[in-house]
């Protein structure tokens, strides 16, 4: 109640901003880290599952197990800090008038993060990845760039969108 | 000397003390004190107006700061900051 009273009150009066950005203002935001951080987790969440399938691990496959939860979980986190920097830095009111559920969905993708970093299941990555790429049809929607969907050119081989900058 | 002002948060470097879209409610008075730990807004001479926590204070009253937040942008790039830059210190925050 407070909060919106001064959001009157702001309007009335317009109070300064005060900066807690995480860097200097550059204006350059793209989701495509996100999308590559989303589609590493799904990889190596692949890559530990395969490992499992093993009946015995050797010291090296503990080894890289290790290092394979390790950015799975690096990654899952990138993915949130990408995604909360455009969310937080670049969405404004036109952008959220354009696409109003964009905070819900931003929400999910952290919870899915978190998911991912807990878990080891394949389709909370698959769905971190679908969320992501909601994300950035609509980051790419409200910059009036036409976007498309194609299979990545790598493993894990899923559904990425992609921009149509030509 | 009171001055109280209030500023509307823009970005996370904060949290999660505060974040984006709060308010604060900052002020000077007459022997007020800046200390380590306090958050204070500041006219930065780079970076304009901006929120965040005393870090460390020098012999001549310069201060260093650093935000909550891990991705904040660092001590080393904001460099020390004269006193007399100071908008106020943070007294109220109205949450979003």
């Amino acid at each position: 109640m407070l909060h919106s009273l001064t959001s009157k009150l702001d309007k009335l009066c317009g109070f300064d901003s005060a900066s807690a950005h995480c860097d200097i203002p550059c204006k350059i935001y793209d989701p495509s880290g996100a999308q590559v951080a989303a589609l590493s987790v799904l990889r190596f969440v692949d890559l530990i599952n395969e490992l499992a399938d093993k009946t015995q691990l050797s010291v090296a496959d503990h080894a890289q197990l290790s290092r394979l939860v390790r950015e799975k979980e690096i990654h899952a986190k990138k993915v949130k800090d990408e995604i909360v920097v455009i969310w937080g830095d670049y969405f404004k009111q036109p952008q959220f008038d354009t696409f109003p559920d964009i905070s819900k969905l931003v929400h999910n993708i952290l919870l899915t993060g978190s998911a991912c970093k807990q878990h080891i299941a394949r389709d909370k990555a698959e769905t971190l990845l679908q969320l992501v790429n909601q994300f950035a049809a609509a980051f790419w929607t409200t910059k009036g760039v036409e976007t498309y969907t194609a299979t990545c050119p790598y493993p894990p081989s899923e559904q990425v969108i992609y921009p149509k900058l030509n | 000397m009171f001055r109280l002002k209030i500023h509307r948060v823009s970005g996370h470097s904060m949290c999660p003390t505060m974040t984006h879209n709060d308010y604060v409610v900052c002020g000077l008075w007459p022997g007020y004190r800046i200390s380590v730990g306090c958050v204070v807004v500041v006219a930065h001479p780079i970076l304009h107006v901006i929120v965040k926590r005393v870090k460390c204070i020098d012999n001549i009253g310069r201060l260093a700061l650093s935000g909550d937040h891990i991705c904040s942008t660092s001590t080393d790039t904001m460099g020390w900051v004269d006193a007399h830059h100071v908008i106020g210190r943070v007294i109220f925050r109205i949450s979003a």
